[in-house]
């Protein structure tokens, strides 16, 4: 051994410091690293657990979405549909409404109308007969002479005769 | 319009044509016998009557007048006699509540409310 230049003596006291070495380093340095990894390795296990979850909640999350944007769609387009057939609706009501105003009006035109062209007949005939009767007073005083008065009275008085003589006698 | 004119054109000549028809004897107007109503036993009672003309009446149209509305209400009855050239013709005798309008004033009022209504 003292051949090969390796003392016996130092080759111990290496191989007890070596010992003592792997000894510190192993209970002040490699446990706690190797600890310190296992947390860390749980620590990312652990988190991609959680982002897993999350992207699956995300995913619910998205469906939930989807699902509810499909509904209120169709909801919205019922509505749309709804508000489009009560409009048409509305439209023939107004339309039926302003029908019937429109013919009551011109019903209402035209009795006035009538009223109107009556009233201004009936004043025109009024007028005319009185003219006329104006007429026949002067023409029938001015042809009338007293002789056809009392002939006509005398022919009236012997109707009157005629009359009395058939009333009871009291 | 037309047929305005011509109703009150037809009043005139069908008033002057039975004035015509007068002069040959034939029926004026309304018959007083259609005129008139019984007599009530109110105007019976009247002892007067006013008698309307649109001339005077001779003394023996008013004799003959009064002699027959005393034949009627059987006592003695005296005529009030008044000229109403508004009447044109004929007589109104009014006794009490009862009138015999056979005035040709009368007869003309009626045919122009006849003419009036449209049914002429």
């Amino acid at each position: 051994m003292e051949q090969l230049g390796i003392e016996p003596t130092l080759l111990g006291a290496q191989v007890v410091n070596f010992i003592v070495i792997l000894f510190v380093l192993n209970k002040l340095l490699y446990k706690p690293i190797l600890a310190m990894i296992e947390k860390r390795k749980k620590e990312i296990a652990r988190g991609l657990e959680l982002t897993e979850s999350m992207k699956a909640e995300e995913e619910k999350f998205l469906q939930k979405q989807e699902k509810a944007m499909e509904k209120a769609r169709e909801e919205a387009l019922k509505i749309i549909e709804e508000a489009k057939k009560q409009a048409k609706d509305v439209e023939k009501d107004v339309i039926v409404d302003a029908h019937t105003q429109a013919q009551g009006i011109i019903a209402r035109a035209k009795e006035e109308a009538q009223d109107i062209e009556k009233a201004a007949q009936s004043r025109i005939r009024t007028e005319a007969v009185s003219l006329a009767l104006i007429m026949s007073r002067r023409i029938l005083s001015s042809v009338m002479s007293v002789k056809d008065q009392h002939a006509f009275i005398a022919k009236q008085t012997k109707e009157l005769r005629l009359w009395a003589d058939k009333q009871p006698r009291t | 319009m037309k047929s305005i004119a011509h109703d009150a054109r037809g009043f005139v000549e069908g008033v002057v044509s039975h004035l015509k028809k007068s002069d040959k004897g034939a029926s004026v107007g309304l018959k007083v016998t259609s005129l008139l109503y019984k007599m009530s036993a109110q105007a019976k009672k009247k002892r007067s009557a006013l008698v309307e003309s649109a001339i005077r009446l001779s003394q023996e149209e008013q004799v003959q007048l009064a002699g027959i509305l005393e034949s009627v209400a059987g006592h003695r009855v005296s005529l009030d006699c008044e000229i109403k050239q508004e009447l044109i013709g004929g007589l109104r005798v009014i006794m009490g509540d009862w009138v015999m309008d056979a005035s040709i004033q009368s007869q003309l009022s009626e045919m122009a409310q006849l003419l009036e209504g449209g049914t002429a």
